[in-house]
């Protein structure tokens, strides 16, 4: 098994090198982030930037001092590890200090650890200049593009799958269902509806379906058991339909009572409204 | 300080340190089919789950699963169990062993939170994001709050990338499940002196019951587990190093262990006891070896990191822990000692289980199996007759060994949880030993060559047996709508409903039923109440009378002001057994198989019939098997009372 030892100066600055690009995926990401560009912009920069950049740039500096590569897949998962530790510890360091833990607070704090160590092994050389850093050598761009490529696209393949995969499957569907509710002030009632007796009284309601359809069928309305008011109507999920009653002349606590029954399932739903009439 | 010192001078030499590599230039194919070998498991494995949805038969789509699953792992395996591949080979199987590993519950539910645990931390999530505080108290699960740090990771992936809550989510746990495993691959290859070993510890450790689908639901232990065993894997790099990377390595744990503080109790307090136990044999055994002095030193360093830190954390932030999780130890060394003196029922494993038998027999064998691997690495290795030089190796088995303690605890009704919950941790010195038997057994004699194919069948049976000794069939397939079942109660329906509910009243304190909760927790922005012996809810479903003034002071002065009712509660017993909480709610359904046609549902059809006509409920809103009731208390006069037991006269 043959070791290549170069010079730091002979592989460059190769470490350094992704620490830079990690660095600026992230300071990138959070500059979109702050300008409110799309997903499709930020993803590609925030994911190493965020999971890869501050742990890999702690990472690159220790061991640029002890010598060892942190291009291997074990210390770029330590990274991606460090990455994630420092990320909570970030935000409870923000929220100490009284900022809000928003997503570009976080991500400054994060650029705020992740840039010395970047600068560090970028700009700083080895006290000895003759010092060995034993790294493995980068091969070409041709060469690696070549070998990797085959295997990138068979993971692109398999992640398609799972995408795909993960498309059809669903919720656990109790089966279609419909939605009956009070609509506008009614909703915000906190207790009977005090009225006066013989007060006309609108219901605006909204009627839905799970297929997103317009409902169609019958609503009435009935106070203390006495059909008021009957439509048949075809109402749209956010079209609101209004019936009217008339509170009873008795004073005391009625109820109003609202039906709806679909013309297609025959499905009945109801809702109830308390009525405190009062003295005339 | 191996693990393994055979009684084979060839074997117990000790591997060279692995020197960095030129860029393999090999051939790529092997990669490539098998990545395309997984692609097409993956289908098999959808497809498994698409069977369960329909309603089909458990033999049927338990079979189509371990076919996918099995296949799907096996290129990666055996990479492993080869001779001949490489460390990088190696370092690539078990990295995409861990990718392959979190399809199933990828699969699971790709379109949002399911499992109990994942909607409290998904509002968790939601919360930060729109309000930027820390700290808010959760309103399913309080504590969580407390320890946010899976919600600061999250959130920060969801702002930065623009991705969903849940889509970033999933990346996080992708990560942290993978980089689990690698974190065992790294532990090996310092413990074991055959570095091939490595691979194979890492693939017993995602064995573990809880690696598949336990350790991958969006909850905090699943971040906070990974923290976990790389805390473990740079304390081991320290104690074997001096100087500058020993204290770099040392660093580096530091930062771990206080993430793991800030993202869950239970891992830290485990962190706690098992470095306190590998510090244990470091103490007791370096006075007898003096080369050993020094060595003791990083792990009391991690000791005392987590244990301060954790004091701290407890003391400042999260004063609610110890009162949430004693309550739990309490229960199951009470149900440990009542069940030793035979005092309280014994648990049946797989009570009501719809598993296959096959899963169910290997689920029993594969402690077994793992028992006698343990013992052959202790007797053949001599690992306890060597234990002056083998001291981390020792802990760690120490670790290991709490495995096997723990597993009568599964027979105790209130030991089960928590003992299942541990193995994430104790499983990895059971991986390492495992590892080095596994390595005796594959690679000491070359002429051995059925080894590997008995390596490979016994490693598939403890894989199915012990995920089927983990999370039951509810959370492990999707199937028909049943009520009472967490991963499978939230419809669209519900989540509907939730939806429209949190728009019309955002923030609206709620009273329902716990599954019924779940959704309007994390889809409607709800705060739900939380059920409890002091906090009587169910009173308003399991009886059809008047509603306890007590109660209606409790939820008049709580500012409770809906009620969400699934009009199915009347008609069904739940899957999970109870319908509004675990504690203190009249238990209904035991070990016995679940048939929600056998048993009559404690709440009666009155009592739902009652909030129709009740004078302190307005129905506002309803479904095809939802109504929400607004309720108002005070203005119709309903009779209250702050003493628990009280009598008020009616209006």
């Amino acid at each position: 098994m043959t070791v290549d030892l170069q010079t730091r100066q002979q592989v460059g600055s190769a470490p350094g090198d992704l620490s830079l690009a990690l660095t600026a995926c992230l300071l990138l990401a959070v500059a979109a982030t702050a300008l409110g560009l799309p997903a499709v912009v930020r993803t590609p920069l925030a994911l190493p930037g965020v999971l890869l950049a501050p742990g890999y740039a702690w990472l690159s500096l220790a061991r640029w001092r002890t010598g060892q590569p942190a291009r291997t897949p074990p210390a770029l998962v330590l990274a991606l590890v460090l990455s994630l530790a420092l990320l909570p510890l970030v935000g409870v360091s923000v929220g100490a200090v009284g900022a809000p833990v928003s997503p570009v607070n976080v991500g400054i704090g994060l650029l705020v650890l992740t840039l010395p160590p970047t600068a560090w092994v970028l700009l700083v050389r080895p006290a000895h200049p003759g010092a060995r850093v034993a790294v493995p050598p980068f091969p070409s761009w041709r060469q690696t593009a070549r070998r990797l490529t085959p295997t990138v696209l068979s993971v692109g393949v398999f992640a398609a799958v799972v995408a795909w995969s993960a498309s059809w499957q669903e919720r656990p569907d109790s089966g279609p269902y419909a939605q009956l509710a009070y609509a506008g002030e009614l909703a915000d009632l906190t207790g009977p509806v005090d009225v006066r007796p013989e007060e006309p009284i609108t219901l605006p309601l909204q009627l839905a379906r799970s297929d997103g359809q317009p409902w169609s069928g019958l609503v009435t309305v009935a106070v203390d058991g006495r059909a008021q008011d009957a439509q048949t109507v075809r109402v749209a999920a956010d079209d609101v339909v209004s019936l009217q009653a008339t509170a009873p002349p008795e004073p005391g606590q009625h109820d109003a009572t609202v039906n709806a029954v679909s013309d297609e399932t025959g499905e009945e739903l109801s809702l109830t409204l308390r009525l405190q009439v009062g003295e005339p | 300080m191996t693990l393994l010192q055979s009684r084979s001078p060839r074997a117990a030499d000790p591997a060279p340190a692995p020197a960095p590599t030129a860029a393999p230039t090999g051939p790529v194919v092997l990669p490539v089919v098998a990545w395309l070998i997984a692609a097409a498991e993956v289908l098999v494995v959808a497809a498994s789950y698409r069977v369960a949805r329909d309603g089909g038969s458990p033999t049927l789509y338990y079979g189509v699963f371990w076919m996918g699953m099995l296949v799907m792992v096996a290129p990666f395996a055996a990479v492993l169990l080869s001779a001949g591949a490489s460390a990088r080979a190696r370092t690539v199987a078990v990295v995409s062993f861990g990718v392959v590993t979190y399809v199933p519950k990828f699969l699971r539910n790709p379109y949002g939170p399911t499992y109990h645990d994942e909607p409290p931390h998904y509002r968790a999530v939601e919360d930060l994001l729109a309000s930027r505080e820390l700290y808010e108290q959760n309103p399913l699960i309080q504590i969580i709050g407390d320890f946010p740090g899976l919600h600061i990771v999250t959130a920060t992936v969801t702002g930065l990338t623009g991705l969903p809550v849940w889509g970033a989510a999933s990346v996080v746990l992708l990560m942290a499940h993978v980089a689990a495993v690698v974190a065992v691959l790294v532990l090996g290859r310092m413990l074991l002196p055959d570095p091939r070993a490595a691979g194979l510890g890492a693939v017993v450790y995602g064995l573990n019951p809880s690696y598949l689908y336990f350790d991958t639901q969006f909850s905090y232990e699943s971040l906070a587990v990974c923290f976990f065993l790389w805390v473990l894997t740079l304390t081991v790099g320290a104690v074997r190093t001096t100087e500058s990377p020993r204290a770099l390595r040392l660093a580096g744990a530091v930062v771990l262990v206080l993430a793991c503080i800030t993202t869950h109790h239970l891992t830290t307090l485990v962190l706690i006891v098992l470095t306190g136990v590998v510090l244990a044999t470091h103490t007791v055994v370096r006075r007898l070896d003096p080369a050993a002095r020094g060595q003791w030193r990083p792990w009391a360093l991690v000791l005392g990191a987590a244990t301060v830190g954790f004091t701290l954390w407890v003391l400042t932030v999260a004063d609610t822990t110890w009162s949430y999780l004693v309550p739990y130890a309490e229960k199951a060394f009470g149900s440990l000692s009542q069940h030793a003196t035979g005092e309280e029922s014994q648990r049946t494993l797989f009570a009501g289980s719809v598993q296959p038998l096959y899963e169910r027999l290997l689920g029993m064998a594969a402690p077994l199996f793992l028992v006698a691997a343990f013992l052959a690495v202790l007797w053949r290795t001599r690992l306890l007759a060597g234990w002056s030089h083998r001291r981390t190796a020792l802990g760690l088995t120490a670790v290991g060994g709490l495995y096997f303690a723990s597993l009568p605890l599964l027979f105790t009704p209130e030991g089960y949880e928590g003992t299942r919950r541990s193995w994430a941790f104790t499983y990895v010195g059971v991986a390492v030993v495992v590892a080095a038997a596994l390595a005796l057994l594959l690679w000491r004699d070359p002429r051995r060559r059925w080894a590997t194919g008995a390596v490979a069948v016994v490693l598939a049976a403890v894989m199915v047996g012990n995920t089927g000794a983990g999370p039951n069939d509810a959370y492990r397939f999707p199937g028909p709508y049943q009520l009472g079942s967490a991963p499978r109660s939230l419809t669209p329906e519900v989540i509907a409903l939730a939806e429209e509910f949190g728009r019309r009243h955002p923030d609206a304190r709620t009273v329902s039923d716990r599954y019924t909760n779940q959704a309007l927790v994390a889809y409607g922005d709800a705060v739900s109440a939380q059920p409890g012996p002091g906090f009587r809810v169910w009173d308003l479903f399991f009886e059809a009378g008047p509603p306890d003034p007590y109660l209606v002071h409790e939820l008049d002065t709580s500012d409770f002001a809906y009620l969400v009712v699934d009009e199915r509660l009347s008609r069904y017993v739940p899957a999970e057994g109870t319908y509004f909480s675990r504690e203190g709610e009249p238990t209904i359904r035991g070990d016995e198989p679940y048939d929600p046609d056998a048993r009559q549902s404690q709440v009666p059809q009155e009592a739902l019939d009652r909030f129709e006509a009740a004078p302190w409920a307005t129905k506002v809103l309803a479904t095809t098997n939802y109504s929400v009731y607004r309720l108002d208390f005070t203005s119709v006069g309903t009779p209250q009372c702050d003493q628990p037991g009280c009598e008020v006269a009616g209006p």
